[in-house]
């Protein structure tokens, strides 16, 4: 028996894999009738959206005083590259 | 002579660190985590055609080299079961919720345009677990098929399954708690 617990599951695998049509349409029941389980899903699909629509500044993270490569670890990284023979 | 390299790191070294820095908030690893990905990059140099900036091609290997280094240094990340982190306290025995989820009543569109909102998110983010955030990361941001990360992480479908509900369902209880419940304190 679909419960909200297991409904939750599928509704977060369903945005993963495709799930079989039978549990699609025991799914769209279970919303029609269950307000909480909606609200889950509407929650999800807003995350999903902020999350991807936000992937640039997320990429950069201004708590850190300087994103950039320590000169020591310039020198090291070129020195190594230069070593495996790179033209 | 100047190795060509060289260009490589003058011109993407900082910005390949800061995009490895935001993932595994480490100084030292972001950096092994650079120099994995030029090195990586060296030997298929001859592979890359140019169809994406060099920025791009430089950044899909370092996006790989994240999810290795995630797979390397947490063995045993898969989780078993389908339940959420908490269960207990979300659904009662039968399975059924003892609170609604809130209606957050704002759109994506809304809550992109604040920074705020996104300072919000970002933290909650770093607050996962690493295994979930490595796995909804490389889901939802570097565009990686289920298939892929399961095969870089070592972990079966379902595991994956599971670390993305766990992640999805603390994000959205973080950003409830952090963001949308103090914005409607009488609510």
């Amino acid at each position: 028996m679909l419960n909200c617990q297991k409904v939750s599951f599928l509704l977060s695998q369903s945005l993963d894999t495709p799930l079989p049509w039978i549990m699609r349409a025991r799914l769209g029941l279970h919303l029609l009738m269950c307000r909480r389980c909606a609200a889950f899903r509407r929650q999800i699909l807003v995350l999903t959206s902020v999350v991807r629509g936000a992937a640039a500044a997320l990429a950069v993270d201004p708590g850190h005083d300087t994103a950039a490569l320590s000169p020591a670890a310039r020198a090291r990284i070129k020195e190594l590259l230069a070593s495996q023979g790179a033209a | 002579m100047k190795p060509k390299t060289d260009a490589w790191v003058e011109n993407h070294g900082d910005a390949l660190f800061a995009y490895a820095l935001s993932r595994v908030s480490d100084r030292s690893v972001a950096e092994d985590l650079v120099q994995e990905t030029f090195l990586g990059a060296l030997q298929v140099r001859d592979s890359f055609e140019e169809r994406s900036s060099e920025r791009t091609w430089l950044t899909g290997i370092l996006k790989h080299k994240i999810l290795d280094y995630y797979r390397r240094s947490h063995r045993g990340i898969a989780e078993k079961t389908e339940h959420t982190d908490d269960p207990d306290t979300l659904f009662d025995k039968a399975g059924r919720w003892r609170n609604s989820p809130e209606n957050w009543g704002e759109t994506p569109e809304d809550l992109l345009g604040r920074r705020e909102f996104i300072d919000a998110l970002r933290a909650c983010i770093r607050a996962l677990p690493d295994n979930q955030r490595a796995a909804f990361l490389a889901r939802e941001i570097d565009g990686f098929s289920g298939e892929d990360i399961c095969k870089k992480l070592a972990v079966t479908a379902t595991n994956l399954w599971v670390m993305l509900y766990r992640a999805r369902d603390r994000l959205r209880r973080c950003l409830t708690e952090n963001w949308f419940a103090k914005l409607s304190p009488g609510a």
